[in-house]
Parts: C-alpha cells; structure tokens; sequence
C-alpha cells in the first residue's frame, strides 16, 4: 500500500471525525436530544442512505464481490432481491410495524414480538435465536475487517484481524464512532461515489459493458448465464425462489433491520424512505456483484474471490482514491459490526437477563453482561476465523436463511393477520429454525433443488398458519391487541371530515381519557 | 365553590387557553365546540450524564417524561412549565409510583444513550431533578364524536366514549 493511500485513508478519518465534532456542537453540545437523537431532525433521505449503507457492508463488499467473481451473472438473483428488499420491507411492514411497536411501548424487535404474542417463552426464544444469529453475522464482519486491515496495513491477516477485532471491541465499549446521523451520511456517499467509481473504471478498462461480456464469454460463457458457472443451478427454481427471497423477503425477519422501523420518526417516514432506499439500491447494489464479474477479467489470478473489489480498487483506482474508498469500506465494516454487536448485548441483558434471571440488575450488571457476551462472540469469532474461515457469504446467507425462516411469519403477520397468536408464532419461529438448519446442514439442496431459505420461510409460515387456527379458542389474541392492529391498519388517507390531523402518538393517553371519561372502563 | 389545586403545567409553545383556536385548521367540522379539560399525568426527571470516551469526557444534560397512567417514557427536549390553578375534577391520577417512573426512566435513558452514541457502558446518570407534571389536554365535541387535543403540540385524536 502506498504512502498516498495511507495518507488519503488518514485525511478520511480526519473528515469524519471532524463532521462528528461539527454536528455534535451545531446539535447544543450538552443537550441529549440535540446532541443524539439525529432521527428527530433528519430526513428520509438519510434515514434511507444509513440504513442502507450499513446494514450489509461486510457483505456487499467482500461477500457480493466473490459471488460475482465465482458464479458470473447468477449473483444477480441475490442482486434482484436485494435490490427490491428495503422497499418491500418497509412498505409491507414498516409503517404498520413503526405505529404497533409505539402503541406497544416496546424499545427493541424483541420486545415488541412479545407483546404481539404474549408469552416470556416467545421472548425467550426469540432472544436467544437472535443472539446466536447476530453472533453468527457479526462473524462475517470480523473477517471482512481482518481482511480489510490486512490489505490497507500490508500486515498478515492474523494479526490485521486481531487488530480490526481490537479496534472493534474498544469502539463498542468505550464509544468513538461518533453516531452521528451526518457522520454516516457522508460515509454513505463515500461508498456510493467509490464503488460507482471503481465499476466505471473497471468498465472503461474493460473497453466498455459488451467488450467485457465477450471477454468473459472467452473464459466460459457459462458465467453470462443466469445458472451460474457451468449451469451448476441449471432449472432449479427452489434455488433460484431462495436466492431472490433472502435479501427481499428475509430481511423482514431480520431484527437488526426491523428495529429500525420502530426508530422511524413517523410512519409516514416509511413511504419515502423507501423511494430512496430503492433508487439507492439501484445505483449501489448492482456495482459490487458487476466488479466481482469483472475481476474474472481484471485479476484472473485472483486466489481469494472475496478481494476481487479490494483487489480492483488497488488495481484501477488512483492512490487517493483508493485510500478514501478503502477507508470508508473499513469505516463501515466495522460500524456495522459494532451495530451489530451493540444490538446483541442489548438483548443478551435487556431482553434475556433483566426480564428472565435479574428483574432487579443494576446498570453495572446489566453492561458487564453485555460486556461479557461480545467478548465471548469476538474470541470465538477470532478462533473460528483463524483456525477455518469460512466465506463471508455463506456466512451472512446461513444467518440471514436462519432469521428468516425464523422471525418472517412473525414479524409479517403480526401487522397483517389479527389471528396470528402466541402458539402460532413460537411454533413457526421454532420450526422455521429446524427446518434451515436442517436443510443446510444435511445438505438437502443438493438432493431437493430448494433453497434452505425457501423451506425454512415455507414451512415456518404454513405452521403459523395452521397452529394459530387450531389454537383460536385456547389461546385468543388479546382483545387489546387487536385493537392496535386495527388501529395499525388504518394507513390511508383518515377521512377529511373527520381528523385530518390525528396524531397516533396520543393513543396511550386517549386510552387512558377515555377509560377516565367513561368512569373507569373501556367502550369497547 | 369548585375545588382546585395549583399543578405544575407544561407551557404550551403559544400563549392560548382558547381551544377553539385550534378548530380551523384541524377540524373541518366548523360547529366543534369545547367540553373540558384534561390534565394528563406525567412523571418528569432531568438528569446529567458523563459518558467517558476514547475522545474524553462528554458531558450532557437529559431529560425524561414517563407517562403517569401508562409507565411509558421516552427522551424529550427541554420545556417549561407554569403553575397553574386546576379545576380538582380535571387532573387525572397517576397511577404509577416514583419507583416504578424512575425504573422505567433509566431503563430509557440508558438504552437510548448507548444506542445514539454506539456504545456498550455503565452510563454515570445523576438525578437532578424529579417531579410530576401534567400537560393540558382539550376534549372537544365534532358532530356525534369526542377528540383530544393536545395543548402543546396540537396533535388531534379521537375518543370512543359512553358520553359521545
């Protein structure tokens, strides 16, 4: 790595830090609300940029590259529903979601599934699902920074991944990524405009799109296929039906995503954010799995796949950009990965500790809980990592098959069928679980041609269907939860001559002047 | 004589007890008229918090409402309050106890701190303040239909009542 790159990775860091400090003083310094919650005052343009930017970075650098680079243009059935995903997400579920979880008072995802379905067994269980499978995914990150850091600092990967891992850990527990809604904005653009700018570059390097695709027609044509290399998934629809539905459907089940429908400034938020989240899909998404197909070309000698979009940036890329690019690349690896990881914790001692073994735990028990269970993800991370690596691909496409035949039905009904209750829930996210897990580890899609996504999804939402039929009478959804689901519903335009201004936050305090107005009961 | 009590109130932005002020430009229904008022329970606390980084010491000012009826909080942005004579039979009760607001208040306070600033610590957080407000609420009657509106930010919403 040259002196200029690390020189324009150094200038990188300055400028974020700098956008962190200006934003922290223009937002009142010492007031909570001016100084942290950026949600309040910032659109969903910047809502749509962050959320996108750094709900996948490990993933679409290291893990969309290699697929591209490995399989050619089949990439393009997780490009497609990848593509599709924030849009389908928050429009199917994110504004209902955003009003229930406020009606709810619930602060996390898992919170509010145990509100929906009322039972500790489903907060349990769902609390410890989703710790393992964070765990799982933040593995991903981990390696994605090892390798990263190994590439920028020029040191084996074994001690650039102890160092990202260090770095990581130090971040989450004393602070320092300065979250600030702006700080992720402009490293948002960063990565737009860098990874717009090495496709173009490989493009133009290539002599142009057709040049390219007759360039990689002389390797094997198989790769412009849309089965992949030597048409491996030739006709297999099962495959092709789990592929799409991983990054658009999956992500319904995902808590680290879903979470953020609840931080929404309004449910109205949802629509537009969604605009821009899909117009920024489509500039950002297809680019990575584009480069790693070009890399067949650009580095044919390539060992590792996953550094094919490293690899091409210090390939075309002039010094300065290459080190303002790499630098936002490891900036939000390593913030997704403290995301991640902060969000483990806060279950792990919110939603697992407190609520089941210390209803009573003080602050400090609740942090070193917290504490203690990301050191253990990261030492166990950094041994995995080390000892047998497995790919940042299969590693993000196993969590997110998991949480999502886990959490989709769940999450999904739990705004659009009043009759989804607690029985029905915890079944499908149990067997939704069995089922991916299974069929991943028993290698049934070699032999079924279905998509451990698929089934998983499939079999998890027959179950909630039929055991919540079954159990309607035993097991009835409360009545006032289905008061809020309806409320939920109501998304269209309220009638103009009737409240043209309601705001849905006063529901709590209408309920309760309501009881108070009717001398001490409800009017239902 | 009606009794009344003198209650901590939160300021509305605007200086107006005219409830019908409001009716123009949220009510199409023209004929609205007043009923009452209500004044809802919240627990308020203010407290200063050091949050220790790797780039030094911040220190920041918080501030917390949790609902008296519901135990729901959440951060808010400073505001002032007045002390205001009541009508008795307009205050609502609170119904949780200081224990339980100041449970449900840290429980917030620390999970929105460690979630804006990305970080996993004991958050050092000192009370400095802890009292019960109420904010002014106006029922008015649309038609057939009740609505509260809400005093401070004139957020409209509809009440299913046995009065209605």
């Amino acid at each position: 790595m040259s002196g200029t790159v690390i020189c324009f990775i150094g200038l990188y860091y300055l400028v974020v830090v700098g956008i962190g400090y200006w934003a922290m003083r223009r937002g009142g310094g010492k007031n909570l609300e001016g100084y942290l919650l950026g949600g309040r005052r910032i659109g969903p343009l910047t809502t749509a940029l962050t959320l996108q930017a750094t709900s996948m970075s490990g993933y679409m650098f290291l893990g969309a590259g290699a697929l591209g680079f490995t399989q050619g243009y089949w990439a393009f059935w997780y490009a497609a529903g990848d593509i599709g995903g924030g849009v389908l997400n928050l429009s199917v579920i994110g504004r209902r979601m955003r009003k229930l979880s406020q009606m709810f008072g619930a602060l996390t995802a898992i919170e509010y599934l145990e509100k929906r379905y009322p039972s500790p067994a489903v907060r349990l269980f769902a609390g410890v699902l989703t710790i393992l499978l964070l765990g799982i995914y933040v593995l991903a990150q981990l390696i994605a920074g090892g390798k990263g850091m190994a590439l920028v600092t020029g040191i084996p990967y074994p001690a650039a991944l102890a160092m990202a891992v260090g770095i990581i850990l130090i971040y989450t527990f004393m602070g320092g990524y300065l979250a600030v809604a702006y700080t992720d904005f402009f490293q948002s653009l960063i990565m737009l405009i860098g990874v717009m700018w090495i496709f173009i570059a490989a493009t133009v390097e290539l002599g142009g799109f057709t040049a390219a695709n007759q360039a990689i027609a002389d390797v094997d044509a198989t790769l412009l296929s849309i089965w992949g290399r030597n048409l491996e998934f030739q006709g297999q629809w099962g495959v092709v039906a789990g592929a799409l539905l991983v990054f658009s459907f999956g992500m319904m089940g995902w808590p680290h995503v879903v979470t953020r429908h609840m931080a929404m400034k309004k449910p109205t938020t949802a629509r537009h954010a969604g605009m821009w989240a899909t117009l920024w899909n489509l500039f950002f998404v297809p680019a990575p799995y584009l480069v790693g197909i070009f890399a067949i070309l650009i580095l044919p000698d390539l060992n590792d796949p996953e550094m094919a979009i490293f690899g091409v940036a210090e390939r075309l890329l002039p010094d300065a950009v290459t080190g303002l690019v790499m630098a936002a690349i490891m900036a939000a690896i390593m913030s997704t990965a403290d995301s991640l990881l902060l969000q483990t914790g806060s279950i792990a001692s919110r939603d697992i500790y407190e609520r089941f073994i210390n209803p009573d735990a003080s602050e400090k028990q609740m942090v070193w809980v917290s504490r203690s269970l990301v050191l253990t993800i990261a030492v166990i991370g950094y041994v995995v990592a080390i000892v047998e690596p497995p790919s940042v691909f299969s590693i993000v496409i196993f969590a997110t098959s998991m949480l999502g035949s886990a959490f989709l039905p769940a999450y999904f009904c739990a705004v659009w069928w009043p009759k989804a209750n607690t029985p029905g829930a915890l079944a499908s996210m149990i067997v939704g679980t069995s089922v991916a897990f299974g069929w991943e580890f028993a290698s049934l899609v070699k032999t079924t041609q279905i998509h451990p996504m698929l089934a998983g999804a499939l079999c998890s939402s027959l179950t909630m269907y039929l055991v919540s039929i079954a159990t309607q009478t035993s097991s009835p959804v409360p009545p006032q939860v289905l008061e809020m689901i309806s409320h939920s519903a109501t998304l269209g335009p309220i009638p103009p001559h009737y409240l043209p201004a309601m705001d849905d936050g006063l529901t709590r305090e209408a309920a309760a002047i309501e009881k108070a107005l009717n001398g001490g009961h409800n009017d239902d | 004589m009606t009794k009344q009590e003198v209650l901590h109130v939160i300021s509305p932005p605007c200086d107006t007890r005219a409830p019908t002020r409001f009716q123009p430009s949220m009510i199409t229904d023209n004929s609205a008229t007043f009923e009452r008022n209500v004044f809802y329970p919240y627990h308020r606390f203010l407290a200063d918090c050091t949050v220790a980084t790797i780039l030094g010491k911040k220190s920041l000012s918080v501030s917390c409402l949790v609902d008296g009826v519901n135990a729901l909080g959440a951060t808010t942005d400073p505001f002032d309050v007045k002390q205001t004579k009541v009508v008795t039979a307009e205050i609502m009760a609170t119904k949780i106890t200081k224990d339980e607001a100041h449970r449900a208040a840290f429980g917030i306070l620390r999970h929105q701190i460690s979630r804006h600033l990305k970080m996993m610590a004991a958050f050092d957080i000192r009370l400095t303040k802890q009292e019960v407000v109420y904010k002014e609420f106006w029922i008015l009657r649309s038609r057939n239909a009740l609505i509260m509106v809400d005093s401070v930010t004139g957020g409209i919403h509809p009440l299913r009542t046995l009065a209605a």
